[in-house]
């Protein structure tokens, strides 16, 4: 379990804090990612719970020992964690097993012998890198200083793994590979772990939690789908993903008060509300995946009986294999739709974008990169 | 090559190669053949004149006869292993000292939160400034057991009589102030290569639970070996053609090392030169200075092996000192003072006395300006002055323009001819100074080109010595300038010369205006060359300097050595304003 409270840390010689008041928890075995971009503060928390960095304010608890608080401040080598590093540092003048084998020779809990061989080949052969062991490290590839930097992090068995953008120096295709291998090694190890990241695909599809951060605070914490889906501010919304914003003005709820009617610059648009009253200026999010595209001569003019039914024009069609993105103008504004790539549209064509009640997100104003409340 | 092709191409179906003789071609062949002329030139006669008898004869005069002599003089006397013997103990003492205080030093302003760093850095880097003939005789001033201050202040504070109880002229003393002089670039080395460490690394063995001292030993250490190594090798030349110091404080100690034996045996004090000697004594001392370069390219081949995936740039975490940061910094004013303010308060003491004395009252009371005045007023200073202006910029833009040109070659053409280049600008960095001194002498008491006894020969010299440093520098520098931006000169019309002119030296001035400076300040620290290719009426600065001294006029040698301190100290801080913190100026 990792609890963090209240985090602030500020670098000599800037003004404006690195890490702004930061608080969560990763539950026991958890997977919590810390996703933003860079200079969000989310490396500068990561480097507090490791203890690289000491941090001005606050506590961290690492299990049941606490090791940053007003009066504590315990060192990086006596805390009980693993961790993997965005440059690997993988040792170059030590083989394979010497920097496995480091974390067990060195420090106030060392291994006997014997011992430290059957757990490095354990954790050797746990990321898949047995029969590697005499080569010097600096002869594996990209990949393999990876999971040798895995390896490493885990053979201590620490209470918690400690991971700093892990993936970023792979080449796309490797990266996908070891997104699904780092989340089984970390399952079959049941380790509770914090991910660094600021690539949102990573986040949405290795985390059990997502904390969205922005200029040194959380923005938005939560399941990956609800960020997703319910992103809290425009900032989340457009950093995870790309969507479709527009603003808006709430101009009635119906009286169940569940379904509100919207005046946006594409027309009027119904959409479920939740604590919104009648006047409010809000935003409006739809991820371009939940637009629908209607051919205009299929359904005549009546069109399908559905809500939110807007008429639009094809501008361009970006074909990307498994999808085509075509980007619609509706009134003046531009609307990103993601279908099927066996629909085959043509600049200048007419259609009806239909923008599905249930797909609409909408969120009141809250500034660019205003923090949670 | 497209399918469509004109037709006129594909009837004939070659391409017509471009003219065989171009500019580029006659300037590379007249760029090797000057590097020969400089390089080569001398070593050849160097290696003539060990086959000759020339006791009172020169090695080319007719009645110069060839022999075997010389090297059963070198190599059959037990002797030359004892001289041999000395040269090793001198050189890696003066290693070992300069290498442990840089270690030292550079971990403290690098990697702690040691206070004043940034001002601590500076002031190791700026001795880089002071000549080694004048840092060996202010510590002759210091500590010689006649009258160096500090042996004058024991035996009045031990109630001591005679000589001593400090005496300099020993091996440990040399040892002491060569070490001395040896670490600003040491220290610079060791700094980058500090700064080269990815921190991640340490950072891992942190979070492996290994402390302080495990991290040093096991992973700090073992990752700087083969950038120490490679200082090591490079600084090992320095130490091994080192001319002043032994000269100033060895040779006075009756401790002759390989480079002041050469300059006895071309320069003896009473008696005739016997030129094949001395050239012989320089083979064995090229073997020497060769030998380790040898295992340079092996040693670098190594440290590429450590290159890995590089992290962010953090900047690294400060250790935090605590109960040390007190020593620490002590250690850190002690180091600055010996280096710069003994050496720099000491000539200035020296220069405003009547005569040379411990500081009192009554020393005080005798300050006077005199020295200076009677230097303004004395037509020899102003020659050396002027003198040293001419040699410098002579100096400066002979090797810089070569350097320059070469660089090009080197990096931008593929010439057969590259090699050869590349070789022969690198060879002079391995050939002591009193070698390429003696070999010039050689070849103009030959060669019927007015220049011997002249401040030309001098300039010849240095051109030779420095064309390594900059074709150095200058290859860095060119590297830098993308070769597109070339390529968008060419099809912009733009002829060979056309470019260089208004697109490349455009972009390397930076790189060539720092090379200049540095090779300026080189020329005026050089004693060795001076020394031995001056002739009797001419002088620069570094000679004047050493001529007083040997003269023991103490004022005089203070007033000159305040002078040329000043000059070289603050070119070496202009230097260190064109320069990223410290990268370029290591020579």
């Amino acid at each position: 379990m990792i609890q963090v409270h209240g985090l602030a840390k500020t670098y000599r010689n800037t003004s404006v804090p690195a890490v702004d008041g930061v608080s969560f928890t990763v539950p026991q075995g958890g997977f919590y990612t810390l996703l933003g971009p860079s200079g969000c503060g989310k490396t500068t928390t990561l480097r507090c719970i490791a203890g690289l960095e000491r941090p001005d304010a606050g506590t961290i608890q690492l299990g049941k020992t606490v090791v940053v608080s007003d009066r504590i401040f315990i060192p990086t080598q006596k805390r009980d964690i693993g961790m993997v590093f965005q440059s690997y540092a993988v040792w170059p003048h030590m083989t394979v097993f010497e920097n496995v084998a480091f974390p067990l020779r060195v420090g106030n809990r060392k291994v006997k012998g014997a011992d430290v061989e059957e757990r490095v080949m354990t954790a050797l052969t746990l990321v898949g890198l047995a029969g590697f062991e005499k080569r010097m490290a600096t002869q594996l590839s990209g990949g393999q200083q990876q999971r040798l930097s895995v390896a490493r992090a885990l053979v201590r068995e620490p209470d918690v793994l400690l991971l700093d953008e892990p993936l970023s120096n792979l080449d796309a295709k490797l990266r996908e590979r070891m997104r699904s291998e780092l989340l089984l090694i970390q399952r079959r190890v049941g380790i509770t772990t914090l991910f660094v990241t600021h690539d949102q695909v990573e986040a949405l599809s290795m985390s059990d939690q997502i904390a969205v951060m922005n200029g040194g605070r959380i923005v938005q914490e939560g399941a990956p789908r609800d960020i997703y889906h319910a992103p809290v501010s425009e900032f989340v919304a457009g950093f995870i993903g790309s969507t479709n914003l527009l603003q808006g003005r709430v101009t009635a709820i119906d009286a169940t008060g569940g379904l509100a009617t919207v005046e946006t610059p594409v027309g009027e648009l119904r959409a479920p509300v939740t604590g919104v009253a009648v006047g409010n200026e809000v935003n409006i999010a739809v991820r371009p995946e939940d637009v629908v595209l209607h051919r205009t001569d299929r359904h005549g003019a009546e069109g399908p009986a559905v809500a939110n039914l807007l008429d639009g024009t094809i501008e361009i069609g970006l074909f990307i294999g498994v999808s085509v993105d075509y980007h619609v103008r509706i009134d003046g504004q531009v609307i990103q739709a993601r279908v099927g790539s066996r629909m085959k549209l043509e600049p200048g064509d007419h259609v009806r974008v239909e923008l599905p009640a249930d797909a609409i997100h909408v969120f009141q104003l809250r500034g660019a990169e205003g923090p949670l409340a | 090559m497209t399918a469509e092709a004109p037709a006129a191409t594909r009837s004939t179906g070659k391409i017509a190669r471009r003219s065989p003789i171009t500019g580029r071609t006659i300037a590379t062949v007249a760029i090797v053949a000057v590097l020969l002329y400089l390089v080569i030139g001398p070593l050849l006669m160097l290696v003539f004149s060990t086959f000759r008898q020339t006791h009172g004869v020169l090695p080319f005069s007719p009645n110069a006869t060839w022999t075997l002599d010389n090297y059963a003089e070198v190599f059959l006397r037990p002797s030359t292993w004892r001289l041999l013997g000395t040269t090793l103990v001198f050189s890696l003492g003066a290693l070992g000292m300069s290498f442990t205080l840089s270690v030292l030093l550079a971990f403290l302003t690098e990697r702690t939160n040691l206070p004043f760093r940034n001002v601590l850095f500076v002031l190791i880097v700026a001795s880089i400034g002071i000549p080694n003939v004048v840092l060996g005789i202010a510590w002759e001033l210091v500590l010689n057991p006649v009258n160096g201050l500090v042996n004058l202040f024991l035996r009045e504070v031990l109630d001591l009589t005679g000589r001593g109880p400090i005496n300099l002229f020993t091996l440990p003393g040399m040892i002491f102030v060569q070490g001395i002089s040896l670490v600003p670039i040491t220290y610079l080395l060791v700094s980058a290569a500090f700064r080269a460490i990815d921190i991640s690394m340490e950072d891992a063995a942190y979070a492996s639970g290994a402390g302080f001292r495990t991290v040093m030993r096991r992973v700090t250490l073992p990752l700087l070996t083969p950038a120490l190594l490679s200082a090591f090798v490079y600084q090992f030349v320095s130490v091994v053609e080192s001319f002043d110091i032994p000269l100033i404080i060895g040779l006075r100690g009756g401790i002759p090392v390989l480079s002041t034996q050469i300059y006895i045996s071309a320069k003896p004090p009473g008696g005739l030169p016997d030129y094949g000697l001395a050239s012989t004594y320089s083979l064995l001392l090229l073997a020497v200075a060769i030998g380790p370069l040898l295992f340079y390219n092996r040693i670098i081949g190594r440290s590429e092996r450590y290159a890995t995936i590089a992290g962010r740039g953090y900047q690294p975490r400060r250790i935090r000192l605590g109960r040390w940061k007190i020593p620490a910094l002590i250690f850190g004013i002690a180091f600055v003072t010996l280096s710069f303010g003994v050496p720099a308060l000491t000539l200035i003491w020296a220069s405003i006395q009547p005569f040379y004395s411990i500081p009192s009252p009554e020393a005080f009371a005798r300050i006077t300006f005199k020295a200076y005045g009677e230097l303004v007023a004395n037509k020899t200073f102003r020659d050396a002055v002027v003198n040293t202006i001419i040699l410098g910029l002579s100096v400066g833009a002979m090797t810089l323009v070569l350097g320059s040109l070469v660089s090009w070659i080197l990096v931008r053409t593929r010439s057969r001819l590259r090699i050869a280049l590349d070789v022969l600008s690198f060879l002079p960095h391995a050939m002591p100074g009193v070698i390429i001194g003696l070999s010039i002498l050689l070849i103009y008491l030959f060669v019927p080109i007015p220049i011997y006894a002249t401040l030309w020969i001098i300039v010849v010299a240095m051109s030779t010595q420095y064309i390594s440093l900059s074709t150095r520098l200058m290859t860095a520098g060119i590297a830098q300038v993308r070769v597109e931006l070339e390529e968008a000169a060419e099809t912009s019309g733009a002829s060979w010369l056309a470019t260089i002119q208004r697109v490349v030296l455009p972009l390397v001035r930076p790189a060539f205006i720092n090379g200049f400076l540095l090779v300026f300040l080189q020329a005026i620290k050089n004693l060795t060359l001076a020394l031995i290719l001056i002739s009797p009426g001419g002088v620069v600065l570094s000679t004047l300097v050493y001529q007083f001294w040997d003269k023991a006029n103490t004022a005089a040698t203070g007033a000159v050595g305040v002078v040329v301190l000043s000059i070289t100290v603050i070119l070496s801080i202009l230097l260190r304003r064109a320069n990223t913190r410290g990268e370029a100026v290591v020579s």
